[in-house]
Parts: C-alpha cells; structure tokens; sequence
C-alpha cells in the first residue's frame, strides 16, 4: 500500500517543489504506520507531532514541518481541497482514499476505484462530538456529570479511566443504547439511530459476552448481518480479519474470553465502518491476545478509520493511541494528546545512592516528592540535572541517575490526583 | 424490514429454543394420545361420542407452551446480552418488538398445527391398528366448516398467546421470575379468581383465550354453571391484552437504557 500512497502523492503533489514532496510523501506515509514504507524516517512521536504539533517546535519538527509559516499538514490539505473541488480526480485504492480523507480533512466517497468530494472542505470533521453530557442512574447515581468533548476522524483516541468511571455509560450513549439525561452527542453528524443502515458507519464492541451460548461464532455474525442489510460474504471477511475463520462453526460457549472479545470485534468490523467504538477491547486476553490487539489496532488506523477505545487498564493502549480523554467518577479530568499531556506532567526522576536517605532528606526540604524504597529514590519535581547537582554539592554518591517520561497511568495518577486536591 | 424479519427467523433457526418447544409440545400431546388410544378398551373408543377425542385433549397444554416459547424468545435477548447487538444493527426498537411479535406468533401457530397433525396422525395410526373407528376422525368430519373454523380459530389463539409472552417478555426481560410467574398466575391464580369472582374472571387473560377456543362452552345457565364469553367477545379481550401489552412492551423498550 505504501507505494500506491506514495505514487498518489507524487501525481497529487506535482506542482509542489521537490523538497517538499519529498517531506509530504513522509508525511502520508507516516499516517500510515501500517505502510512501513517511506514512514520508516518517521518516529511514532513524529506521528502524533503531525496531527497535532507540539508546543515545543524543536528542529527536527520545524524541518519536516514547517515551511512558508505554514505546517506542512496545513499546506498538503489545502492542495488537497483545491483538488478535490475541482471534482473526481483519482484513481485511488480504498486504504489510499482513506489517507486522503484524513489529510484533507474532507468527507469522501469511495466507489468504483474512483474518489469524490462530498462535502466542502474545512477543517478536520470531528466524528464524534459530545456536549454537556450527563447521565443519572435513578436519584442518587450520576455515572456521568457534564463531560464534553470531539473526535477527529482518523484518529485513535484512548478513553482511560477506573472501572465505574463512566466510560461505558458515555459509549452506550455514543450509539443510543442508553438515553442521556442531559446533553447532545453526534456520531457524523447525527444520531446514531437517524443514520442509514448505522453498522456500516459505525461499529462497536460494547459486550464481547453478548453472544447466544448455543449459536454458532458465525451464525451470531450472521444474525446481525442480516439485520443490519450486510451481505453474508462480510460476515466471512471478518472472521478472517480477527483470525476465527477456524472456530465459526463452533458454538460461542465452547469460546474462550479471547475469543468472544475477537468475534465481538469482528462483529463491530462486519460492515466496514468508519468508526469503531471499542468498550475494554483488551478485556481477557491474554499477553499474545493484547500484542495482536496492538496490531489491530494500528492497522484499522492506517485504513484511515476514527477509533475511540476505552480501557482501565492505561498500559495497555499507552503504545496504540494518539489522543487520550481521561475520566473519573464520571468527570472528564483532562484530554489532548499524550504528547502535548506528558509534557504538561512531572518527569520522575530515578536515583539509586548508598545514601539514599540523605538524599532524600535534602530534596524534602526543597519541596520534591520523594518516594524511597532502600537505596531507590523516586523524585517528582526537580529535573534530573538538579537532582545531579544538589548530590554533587553534598558529595552525595549516585549509582544511577535516569529522567524517565511519565506513563499513561502515571499522567492518569498525577491529573485524577490534582483534581481531588483541588 | 425483509432483512429484520429474515434474521429474527436466523435467530429461531440457529438456536434449539424453537425445537425445544416442538419437542416438549410432541411429547405432552402425543404421548398421552398414544397411551389413550392404546390403553382403553375398544368399545370406550369407538363410535360418535367415544372417547378417542379425549385422546387428544394434551393439545390444550400447547397454548401455554407458546406463552413460555414467546417469554423466552424475548427474555433470551436480555439473558445473554444480544440484545444490544439487536438494537444496535436496528436502532428503532419499535420495528424490532413488531418484528418480534409477528415472527413468534407465526411460528407458535405452526408449531401448534404440526404437532395437532401428529396427534391426529398417531391416533388414527393407532386406531387403524386396534380396527376403531372414531366418528370424528372420518373424513367428511374433518373438512366440515366449522371444524376447520375452530381449528384456524385454535391456531390463532395459540399465535396471539406466543405474541402476548413476547410482549411479556420485553416487559419484564428477567426470564425465570417471568416464566414462573405466569405460569404461577395461568394456572393458579387465574382459576382462583374464576372461582371466587366469575363475572371477573371470564376478562382474565389466559381465561379469555380459552374461551377463545372453547367457543363459550359455559354458558350460564339455569342450572348455575360458570359465565363466559362468547367466541367474538373472547377475541376481542384477546386482542385487547395483546394490543395493551404489545403497546407497552414497545413504549416501555423504546425508553429502557441497554446497560
């Protein structure tokens, strides 16, 4: 695929200098990881910096980026728009038309090998969009107080949170299953139940174990296909698509946790949708299931498909998405990229000193926190540079001295904490 | 719509809930029919009047096999969580119950007239063996036209009885209080308040529907016997319970959450 997107972009981008085909044909191909190709320059962080530029223009980011005071996101989706409102234009395969879209930032339609623009350009559509939304359960549970927030398209944005902090009531919500008390949500551009035909625009794996015992993984498939007016061939597709083509005929009882949550996630690819909304996707699988997971993941982003996937637990998503939402007791606490987040966040500074203690004492009395297990320090606060200099000015002896970047739980610990101090 | 009504028919297919139904339905109508006509001496059986039509009297436990067919073909939904597939394939929920009350009462209907064939066929099997000839079994009985009105009155009942526990179901959605309870209430406490309070009992649902196929049988005569409905006014509170409870069942699943 990575050729045919670098071809698309060479023919697209024709009348752009050189050096600057040379940085969008980067560009494409790093939105999509999948292609290894030409991205193969470009680091996941690249990635992410893409669609949303980080604060911090250091140069690698200003040299693939930045030219004319424009990004180069900015530059390529304005050459595209003035393309596609010239009309039908290319001959694109479908993976292609979906990078497309994501750059462009315009709704296209793929059919007959050929793209079309749909609806004028503008900025990237959010896909998803959430507004003031509550949810009460009875008199005394509100699972979810005023939360709002957007999704671009093509984007995989993780939707983190404890067990019980709303993030299944927002998702049922996001597809009409459970009505809000108050507020609005879109799902392209509408209610999820005014869409035509809405699995084939949005899918959603909501419940990997609500699947009849006794029915077959493909006769399950099968049933909602002929609800939702798919054609049985997709229903084989799928089960390819998650590796269960061997145990269709198998009744779901005789599944393991893994392999519902797969069917369930076939189920919610059945009519190739755009969207997928993926409720703990990660649920029972085992290490070799999250690793294929991962892989997934990635490769449903490279098709160009908005993704909003929600887990409890925070390692697990930390090395697939792009935006996170971060949620608790029903709250939305923070949401933007993990970069942009991370960098917002204390760095944890590693120490290990034989005189860990003194060490320890003289960070506490400048404030730091420490936690200390032997000779083991964790510092939040000081850079590792201060650290460094205040033992050397105590003649303090360090075996290891490491800044680490915070993970996603601790970026989760740190804001759900600040948020209960304040 | 085609496409709703061709998977909720999948759904029957590729589970055995229908086929336990027939099965349960074969064995309490046929067994007991075989047993009759193979245990009574011949001259009970024999003739206008002999007691072969009591033979095939475990037909009338059908009818409340459909109600627990219909209560588990929505309540099953709920049970395993397809529900939430279902809904999300077709967000209006509406279409989905219809769809649902018209596909169960069809197949209970069917159910009902396959298994009634097999008990017909067995007895005659068997009273073609022992040489009885029961007057009802020949043939110009048979196609008589109100014979042939009852049993298409028989089997709509039984079709508006599996209707009326899928609207149950949807109501209720928690399968064992909803099976347990109807039953508890069909059979015992229905014929409890028929006892104390006729004139009330004859409006109860599951009285209603047997009046249906009985035809008012009885009547209240001189003699002190029990009220009951006419068959016309008997389809009309049928219909009424179906229609209250159908309604209900729709307007209540258009607002539930699926959580």
């Amino acid at each position: 695929m990575g050729d045919e997107v670098a071809g698309y972009a060479r023919a697209l981008l024709g009348a752009v200098p050189v050096d600057d085909e040379a940085v969008a044909l980067a560009e494409i191909a790093a939105a999509d990881p999948g292609g290894n190709h030409l991205g193969s320059k470009m680091t996941r962080a690249h990635h992410r910096d893409f669609w949303q530029p980080s604060p911090i223009d250091h140069n690698t980011h200003d040299r693939w980026l930045r030219h004319d005071g424009r990004t180069l996101l900015e530059r390529v989706r304005a050459r595209l728009q003035e393309l596609l409102a010239e009309g039908p234009a290319f001959a694109l395969d479908a993976a292609s038309a979906a990078t497309v879209d994501r750059l462009a930032g315009i709704r296209t339609s793929w059919s007959s090998g050929r793209l079309a623009a749909e609806t004028r350009p503008g900025a990237i559509m959010p896909v998803i969009e959430v507004e003031d939304l509550s949810k009460r359960f009875g008199r005394k549970v509100l699972a979810v107080d005023d939360v709002s927030f957007s999704v671009a398209a093509g984007t995989i944005t993780g939707f983190l949170g404890p067990n019980g902090a709303g993030k299944t009531t927002i998702m049922r919500m996001l597809v009409d299953l459970v009505r809000p008390t108050s507020g609005r949500v879109t799902v392209l551009d509408g209610r999820y139940r005014d869409l035509t035909h809405p699995t084939t625009r949005v899918g959603a794996l909501l419940d990997a174990s609500g699947f009849h015992p006794g029915r077959s993984g493909r006769n399950a498939l099968r049933v909602v296909a002929r609800a939702a007016g798919i054609g049985y061939n997709r229903v084989d597709s799928a089960l390819e698509m998650v590796e269960l083509s061997g145990a269709a005929g198998r009744a779901v009882k005789g599944y393991s946790t893994g392999m519902k949550q797969r069917l369930a996630l076939a189920c919610a690819l059945l009519g190739d949708p755009e969207v997928l909304l993926l409720d703990e996707p990660a649920n029972g699988l085992d290490p070799e299931g999250m690793k294929w997971l991962r892989g997934f993941l990635r490769a449903q982003a490279a098709e160009g498909r908005t993704v909003l996937i929600s887990s409890h637990v925070l390692a697990e998503i930390e090395q697939t998405v792009d935006h996170v939402l971060i949620i608790s007791k029903g709250k939305l606490l923070a949401r933007g990229p993990i970069s942009q987040l991370a960098a917002g966040a204390a760095a944890v500074v590693r120490v290990r000193s034989p005189q860990a203690q003194k060490l320890e004492g003289l960070l506490l009395q400048k404030g730091a926190g420490v936690n200390r297990l032997d000779t083991a320090l964790a510092i939040r606060g000081p850079s590792s540079a201060e650290v460094g200099e205040l033992a050397h000015a105590n003649d303090i002896v360090l075996h290891e001295l490491l800044a680490e970047q915070p993970s996603l739980e601790d970026l989760f610990l740190q804001i759900a904490g600040t948020r209960r101090e304040s | 719509m085609i496409d709703l009504i061709r998977a909720e028919f999948l759904k029957l297919s590729s589970t055995r809930t229908a086929l336990g139904l027939f099965i349960a339905a074969v064995i309490v109508s046929v067994g007991p029919a075989l047993l009759v006509m193979s245990l009574l001496p011949r001259d009970l059986l024999d003739g206008e009047g002999g007691a072969a039509a009591a033979a095939a009297t475990g037909l009338t436990v059908v009818p409340m096999l459909a109600v627990v067919f219909g209560i588990l073909g929505m309540t099953n939904e709920y049970r395993h969580g397809t529900i939430t597939y279902t809904y999300l394939a077709t967000p209006r929920r509406g279409l989905v119950i219809v769809i649902k009350l018209v596909c169960y009462a069809l197949v209970g209907a069917v159910i009902m007239a396959v298994t009634a064939l097999l008990v017909v066929a067995a007895i005659a099997a068997v009273a073609a063996l022992r040489g009885i000839h029961p007057s009802w079994l020949e043939a110009s009985a048979i196609s008589d036209l109100e014979t042939l009105r009852s049993i298409g009155l028989f089997l709509l009942t039984v079709g508006l009885m599996t209707a009326f526990g899928v609207g149950l179901g949807a109501l209720f959605r928690a399968q064992i209080p909803t099976v347990a309870g109807i039953l508890i209430w069909a059979l015992a406490i229905e014929g409890i308040i028929t006892v104390i309070k006729p004139k009330i009992g004859m409006y109860l649902p599951f009285v209603a529907f047997q009046q249906l196929t009985m035809g008012g049988a009885l009547h209240v005569g001189e003699d002190g016997g029990l009220p009951s409905l006419t068959r016309p006014e008997a389809f009309l509170v049928a219909i009424a319970y179906i229609a209250v409870f159908s309604v209900a069942a729709v307007f209540i699943s258009m607002r539930r959450d699926v959580t």
